[in-house]
């Protein structure tokens, strides 16, 4: 049991970074590396159609082309950051509902069970370390169940015992009230017989 | 060999898979559980993501050099297909904005009379092949079948996308309603889309606006499929 519990917890340790790792490379490393390569091919393209097909030492006046295919080149990038604004929005979006969503899910059963509710579990969606902190809750939970059925359990064993233990403690104080009633009685019994023995003594004396 | 084509291409891919991946999604939730909104949803961004792939090809061809690849696509897959593509998108706002079935017959039957009317004068008069920019190309039907396009299909469409925006939003912020918020998130996407890729369908963002259009479509896609994934049981 311990062991398992381990090894999902080796398994998932690592699993939020990779998220955002993973968003991170999508929303902001392909796209610039895509914007990277695109901007070698746009001078190989500056090169190919300006230096290659003239020759350096032919090269007068930069050409309006030249010009164009830069500031093409610019607005390229300018809308690559625009690009990589947006993908990282989205993927913020994205992770703070992944993590937000099971951490809700955790306050909302949290809620459920101080209230007394041990019947509520919570659905294990995510692979990571929420869903591992959720599924110990529901052990958690689970385990609290049945600790409150074996001390109910116990809770009636004993008010069953205490019962008994009263009612035995009530015959025996009636007992009792009957044992002390009898002594009582016998004692004055005892002390009628000694006057009366006393009375005889004298009237045979006299 | 422009390589903004190449990044205007990259930009589509995006734009296209995004919209493949909710709708794949969609059709996994709505296995799951219950999904309280038409199927149009669904079939419009299975349509509207091989649209942009395919137009992601076209450019790519562009890219290329393959000009004459680039138009018979255009001529055969992605010019009609901007006006079969939202098709879907009449049943879904038919669903949402009318309860009675006659008038979503109506409304769905005016807006398809509309649709194959774009479709036959595109093919009965070709298109105008764009100039080869920087960007790619861009070519754009006939000035016919744009017209027929903005008066029975665009402007209807978008006057029932702005309805159902606002109606939507006023329900939503009333009741909180998750489902509610979904759809609005949808209508929000579609607001985006049809505010922005009208301009793609009639080439009125030249150059490297016509990037910023694909962005534009791009986010749309990413509302959608932000909107897909609310949740919508705990």
């Amino acid at each position: 049991m311990f062991s398992q519990r381990m090894s999902s917890k080796i398994n998932h340790r690592m699993s939020i970074f990779i998220k955002f790792l993973l968003l991170s490379i999508i929303s902001t490393i392909i796209p610039l590396v895509i914007t990277g390569i695109l901007i070698i091919l746009s001078y190989q393209e500056v090169i190919n159609q300006f230096i290659a097909e003239q020759g350096i030492d032919l090269i007068g006046e930069p050409e309006q082309g030249l010009f164009l295919t830069l500031s093409n080149i610019r607005i390229q990038v300018v809308l690559t950051l625009f690009i990589v604004i947006i993908l990282t929005l989205f993927s913020n979006v994205l992770m703070t509902r992944n993590l937000i969503r099971p951490l809700k899910n955790l306050i909302k059963g949290t809620k459920e069970v101080a209230k007394g509710n041990l019947d509520y579990i919570i659905k294990v969606k995510a692979k990571d370390e929420l869903g591992e902190l959720t599924n110990n809750f529901n052990s958690m939970v689970q385990q609290i169940k049945q600790e409150k059925k074996v001390s109910e359990k116990v809770r009636v064993d004993l008010e069953g015992k205490t019962k008994e233990l009263q009612q035995k403690v009530a015959d025996l104080e009636k007992f009792h009230k009957l044992t002390i009633g009898r002594e009582l009685k016998m004692v004055e019994l005892k002390k009628q017989i000694k006057e009366l023995k006393e009375k005889t003594k004298r009237e045979n004396v006299s | 060999m422009y390589t903004g084509a190449l990044y205007n291409s990259f930009v589509t891919f995006i734009a296209g898979i995004v919209s493949l991946i909710v709708f794949f999604q969609l059709g996994r939730l709505r296995k799951k559980r219950e999904i309280r909104y038409s199927r149009g949803v669904d079939y419009f961004l299975l349509l509207y993501g091989l649209l942009w792939i395919f137009v992601g090809i076209r450019v790519f061809f562009d890219w290329l050099g393959l000009l004459d690849l680039d138009m018979f696509i255009w001529d055969w897959f992605t010019g009609p297909m901007t006006y079969i593509h939202i098709v879907p998108g009449f049943f879904y706002f038919a669903w949402s904005l009318f309860k009675r079935k006659g008038a979503r017959y109506l409304f769905i039957g005016s807006l398809i009379f509309g649709t194959i009317l774009c479709l036959y004068t595109f093919f009965r008069y070709g298109s105008i092949p764009g100039e080869l920019t920087y960007w790619g190309t861009k070519p754009v039907a006939n000035e016919l079948t744009q017209k027929v396009f903005i008066l029975s299909v665009f402007l209807p469409i978008l006057l029932a996308i702005l309805t159902d925006f606002f109606r939507r939003l006023k329900r939503w912020l009333k009741t909180k309603n998750i489902v509610e918020k979904q759809i609005f998130g949808f209508n929000a996407a579609f607001l985006i889309y049809a505010s922005i890729a009208i301009f793609d369908a009639l080439a009125l963002a030249p150059g490297w606006k016509l990037l910023l259009v694909r962005i534009g479509v791009m986010i749309s896609a990413l509302i959608f499929y932000l909107s897909a994934n609310i949740e919508t049981e705990d």
